[in-house]
Parts: C-alpha cells; sequence; structure tokens
C-alpha cells in the first residue's frame, strides 16, 4: 500500500497549495498540465471549503463582503483543515479565529455573531430530544437530590456576549424588515439557542437564569447550579427558572448519580 | 398525518427518482411529485445525537427525511466515507451511517470509487484513485470492510475525474468490473461521469458501457455538467448545476438497452432550480425507459402504494 499512500500524500500536498513540481510528473499531462490538473482540485476543494463556511457563516458574509469573507475562509481551511467528512462538521472554530485575524480589529463583535450562527447551525443538525418529565422529577427523593444533575436538550446552545448580536443577526437576516440600525452600545445577551420543531428559538435569559444553565452545562448538580443563580442574583427564583428552561425545551433530561 | 410505525420492508422502483435536497422538503412533502424514489446524501442525516435507538430524535434534515420517507422509496448515498483512502477506515463515519441506515432502512446505499483524506485530513471532495492492482486490492479490501460492518451490500459509483495518474495500468471499465466483482458490491453508473472522462481522457464512453456486466449495474445516475476552457484546452467539471446534456440522455439509452430497467435518479446540486424542473428530467428518463423497453410498469406501482400508506 505504499505507492497509493505515497500518491494520496503527494495529492494531499498539491491540494494544500504547495504546488508540488515533482508529484505534478506523475500526473499524465494531455492538453493540460499535470500542475494544472491538480490546480482544478486545488481550486475546488477550496471553494467546497468556502461555500461549506459561507452557508453555514451567512451574517459573517455579509457583514465583512463576499472577496473579505473568501480571504478569511482561504486562511482558516488552511490552518484548521477539515478532520470529517460531514461537511457539516466544518467551522467549528471558525469564530475563534476570526478572534485573532489580523484586519478584523475593529469588528469586535463578530466572533460572537459567529458562535450564534454555528449554535444555530449545530441546533439544526442536533436532535430535539425529549421533553423533560417533570413529574418524575419531582420523584426523585429528598435523599437522593444533592445527587440531582440536570442536562441540556442535545440541540440547546448557550452563548452569552458584550454584544447585541442577537439583534445584529436578525437584521442581517434576508427576510428582515425594520430598523436596520443596531447601537453596539445597546449592551449584551445572554441566550439560548434552541430547535423548536422546523424554528431555532432564540430565548434570551436573566443572568440568574443564564448562570444556572450555565452550570448545568458544565456538568454541576442541580444544588451547585441553583447557588449559581444565587451568587448572581439574590432575588432570582430558581423554581421559575427551572420550569422555564423545561418549557422552552432548554433542559430536556436529569440523572441521579448518573442514572438517567 | 401520523407517520409513526415501522417503516415497511422498501426496494427502490426501476424508474427514475431524484436528489433529494433541503430547498425542496416541503414542496415535495406538499406536491408530492410523481417520482419513483428519492436519494439522500447520507451526511446530510448524520445529527442523530446519541447512538442509541431508544431515541426517536433526529435533526431537523432527518425528521424531513423520515417523513418522505413514507412518501417515497429511499436511497442513501454517502460522499464522505473515503472508501479508497489509505487511513484506516473512519468508525465513526461508520457507526454513524450504520445508525442512519437502521433509522431510515433505505433500499439501497451507495458510495464513490474514490478517496477524500489522508493523514486525517478531509477535502471533502470525490478524489480519483489511480488504477492498479495495489489500489485494486485496496479497493476490494475497503468494501469488505464497509459491507461487513453495515451487514449489506452497497453500490460503487464511477466519478468524474480531471486527470490521470502515469503508474495507472488497468482502464476504469475494468477497474469498475474487477472491482464489483471480486468484492461482491454492485456499480452504481453514474452515465454523466462516464460522459465526462470519456472527453476529458480521451475513450470511447459506450466501451465503457459496454464493458460493465449486466447483473452488477442496481442503480444510474445522470446529472448535468460544466465544460470549462483552461489554457486554451477544454475540461468537463462535473458540476451538478445543469440540464442532462443530449449526449449523456444518448448514453443513457444505451444503458438502458443494456442494463434493463434499472432505477435511475437525477442528480442537481448547485444552482437548484424548482422541483418541477427535476421531476420533468425524471420524467424524461421514466420516457426513455419506457420507449426502450416495452413492459415495465411495476415501478409505477410500488410507487402508488407508497402514497396509498398515506391516505
Ligand atoms: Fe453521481
Amino acid at each position: 500500500m505504499n505507492a497509493l499512500r505515497e500518491l494520496q500524500q503527494g495529492f494531499a500536498r498539491s491540494v494544500n497549495g504547495d504546488t508540488d513540481e515533482v508529484y505534478a510528473q506523475t500526473v499524465c499531462d494531455a492538453g493540460l498540465s499535470g500542475a494544472r490538473r491538480l490546480g482544478i482540485y486545488q481550486h475546488g476543494v477550496a471553494i467546497g471549503f468556502r461555500d461549506a463556511l459561507g452557508g453555514v457563516f451567512e451574517v459573517i458574509k455579509k457583514l465583512v463582503g463576499d472577496d473579505y469573507f473568501a480571504h478569511v475562509a482561504e486562511s482558516y481551511i488552511q490552518t484548521h483543515p477539515s478532520t470529517s467528512g460531514n461537511v457539516h462538521d466544518f467551522g467549528e472554530n471558525f469564530p475563534e479565529y476570526l478572534e485573532t485575524f489580523q484586519g478584523l480589529e475593529t469588528l469586535p463583535y463578530l466572533p460572537d455573531v459567529a458562535r450564534l450562527e454555528w449554535a444555530y447551525h449545530s441546533a439544526f443538525h442536533s436532535p430535539m430530544g425529549e421533553m423533560l418529565n417533570i413529574s418524575k422529577l419531582a420523584q426523585v427523593p429528598e435523599s437522593q437530590q444533592n445527587q440531582l444533575t440536570l442536562l441540556l436538550s442535545p440541540a440547546c446552545y448557550l452563548l452569552r456576549s458584550n454584544f447585541p448580536v442577537l439583534r445584529i443577526w436578525q437584521v442581517n437576516q434576508d427576510d428582515y424588515e425594520g430598523d436596520e440600525l443596531v447601537d453596539l452600545e445597546e449592551g449584551g445577551v445572554e441566550l439560548a439557542i434552541v430547535r423548536e420543531g422546523k424554528q431555532i428559538a432564540f430565548h434570551s435569559l436573566s443572568p440568574g437564569a443564564f448562570a444556572m444553565l450555565e452550570a448545568i452545562s458544565f456538568g454541576e448538580t442541580f444544588n451547585v447550579s441553583c447557588e449559581a443563580a444565587l451568587n448572581i442574583d439574590p432575588d432570582c427564583d430558581v423554581g421559575e427558572i427551572l420550569q422555564d428552561a423545561v418549557m422552552n425545551r432548554i433542559v430536556g433530561g436529569f440523572s441521579v448519580k448518573g442514572k438517567a | 398525518m401520523a407517520l409513526l410505525g415501522k417503516n415497511p420492508e422498501m426496494t427502490i422502483p426501476p424508474r427514475a427518482g431524484i436528489g433529494l435536497r433541503a430547498e425542496h422538503f416541503d414542496d415535495i412533502l406538499e406536491h408530492r411529485p410523481d417520482i419513483g424514489w428519492v436519494e439522500a446524501h447520507s451526511e446530510n442525516y448524520f445529527g442523530l445525537g446519541a447512538t442509541s435507538l431508544n431515541n426517536n430524535g433526529g435533526s431537523k434534515p432527518f425528521e424531513y427525511l423520515e417523513r418522505v420517507r413514507h412518501l417515497y422509496p429511499v436511497s442513501l448515498h454517502g460522499v464522505g466515507l473515503s472508501v479508497g483512502s489509505t487511513d484506516p477506515l473512519n468508525q465513526q463515519h461508520l457507526k454513524n451511517l450504520k445508525h442512519l441506515i437502521d433509522r431510515i432502512e433505505p433500499g439501497l446505499v451507495s458510495e464513490h470509487l474514490s478517496w477524500g483524506s489522508v493523514n486525517d485530513r478531509y477535502f471533502n471532495d470525490l478524489l480519483p484513485m489511480p488504477y492498479t492492482e495495489e489500489s485494486l486490492d485496496h479497493m476490494v479490501q475497503r468494501i469488505n470492510e464497509v459491507q461487513e460492518f453495515l451487514g449489506r451490500q452497497i453500490l460503487i459509483e464511477n466519478v468524474s475525474s480531471y486527470l490521470e495518474y502515469k503508474v495507472s495500468t488497468i482502464p476504469e471499465w475494468e477497474f469498475v468490473t474487477e472491482l464489483s466483482q471480486r468484492a461482491g458490491c454492485a456499480v452504481l453508473l453514474d452515465v454523466n461521469n462516464v460522459y465526462v472522462n470519456a472527453m476529458n481522457h480521451g475513450f470511447n464512453a459506450e466501451r465503457f458501457i459496454e464493458s460493465i456486466p449486466v447483473e452488477s449495474v442496481k442503480e444510474i445516475h445522470l446529472a448535468g455538467h460544466t465544460v470549462k476552457e483552461i489554457d486554451g484546452g477544454v475540461i468537463r467539471l462535473d458540476t451538478h448545476d445543469h440540464l442532462v446534456c443530449d449526449e449523456v440522455w444518448e448514453l443513457y439509452r444505451l444503458a438502458v438497452n443494456r442494463f434493463g430497467a434499472v432505477p435511475a435518479m437525477i442528480e442537481w446540486d448547485k444552482d437548484l432550480p424548482k422541483l418541477d424542473v427535476l421531476v420533468a428530467e425524471a420524467n424524461r428518463a421514466d420516457a426513455i425507459r419506457e420507449s426502450q423497453l416495452p413492459v415495465s410498469r411495476t415501478g409505477k406501482l410500488t410507487s402508488e402504494v407508497g402514497r396509498e400508506r398515506i391516505a
């Protein structure tokens, strides 16, 4: 398998953009040189990934323009090669990448907008999960309550930002009608992004609710999660937060001592 | 509309279907066009969460596929398994595929005679294999592994290519034939890819089709491609963004005569037109098949039965 493996590795180098003249010699040049033929693949692969990123990060593309987006995408593809045969997995690190990308310093909200788009994409490709059965939850004996852990729904993603990223996302939707101005000073958001049937819903959370759900997402017990909420907002009603979270399919299950 | 319950045994009827694309989900469910079946790209429906069968949920695309599945027979067509790669087979990808198969119970499962990754780096493209004995042995072993894991036969599709390797010693059509015979897989004959390669590499497309064993072909693909000029030369790219061209329809006629009533489908992936355009292409394929073969109404009947389940 050595020759085949070497052939594939050489092809990979060529597709990555390092013109490998020696490798190009292994390709027939009937009418078109081996290097040009490899270039067709290089171009096709780059376009494929750029379009995949563009499909997920549509708002980012709108905000920076098609050409600049292509430039950022090309650089991302080079530094963060795909590790999955499922192209829908591609782009997970794009938000972080935008944080350090030279030239985007004047748009500090971009990474969080990208996080929101990735959460939207992920929620779309996740199962909704079951509705949490409240009466079953109520049956957990008091003696076990300190081992109770709540679970977020598989299609729920939490996002905190110092920027009004939901407004930015909304005004950049194709079907948006209304005031297109976003005041960057209007403050941040704490969101749960959840799939609800055909729709992806955005729930704005209170600081206490966000703290509680964030603790849950970290795998903390119910008790610790409630404390997290009360630390942020001593007056918050954790029972109500839980109820809303269940209704909105943010919390979708629980376990006691690891038992579902 | 009650859509629960075990899926009935499904076979893909020997008539034309279309590729199922997200843009057409609502249209298909609402208008239920007269097509024989649909083909879904497996990876688009991998979002099943934990691989436990107790969890009956799925991603939003999966929920659509489940509903479509009750209206039409479904075939699952993979693009990312990287069958020809010299990396170990991606076990997670295989598991995801198996899980999807268990849930959808498709009539056919197919992948490509290509590779798409090496050193764990994926190109998400269908890259050409060299046609050597080593490459053939490798593909045979890999397809065996996939079929064993999935517990079923798969179909392997010939791909379009824009280059030939100097090391290749076996004509593509012989490679396809040998592969299907040695691995026990079926052939998904993409007539457009045959044409594209014949033009790109200067062989006779008819010879390709005539040398594939009759019984090995279980599905045919039809698609449109793009003619591009580079450095004064012409190359054909498998873009799936056009109507099927006349030359490919002619080859399809030849294929029908050789392979008989085999399910065919229209692939369209970029610059998607309205659903009607795809349905019209599928109808054209049906008309050609019917004009070439005297009796082949069984496909229609299968599809009628599919409809009645819902009514
Ligand atoms: Fe195809």
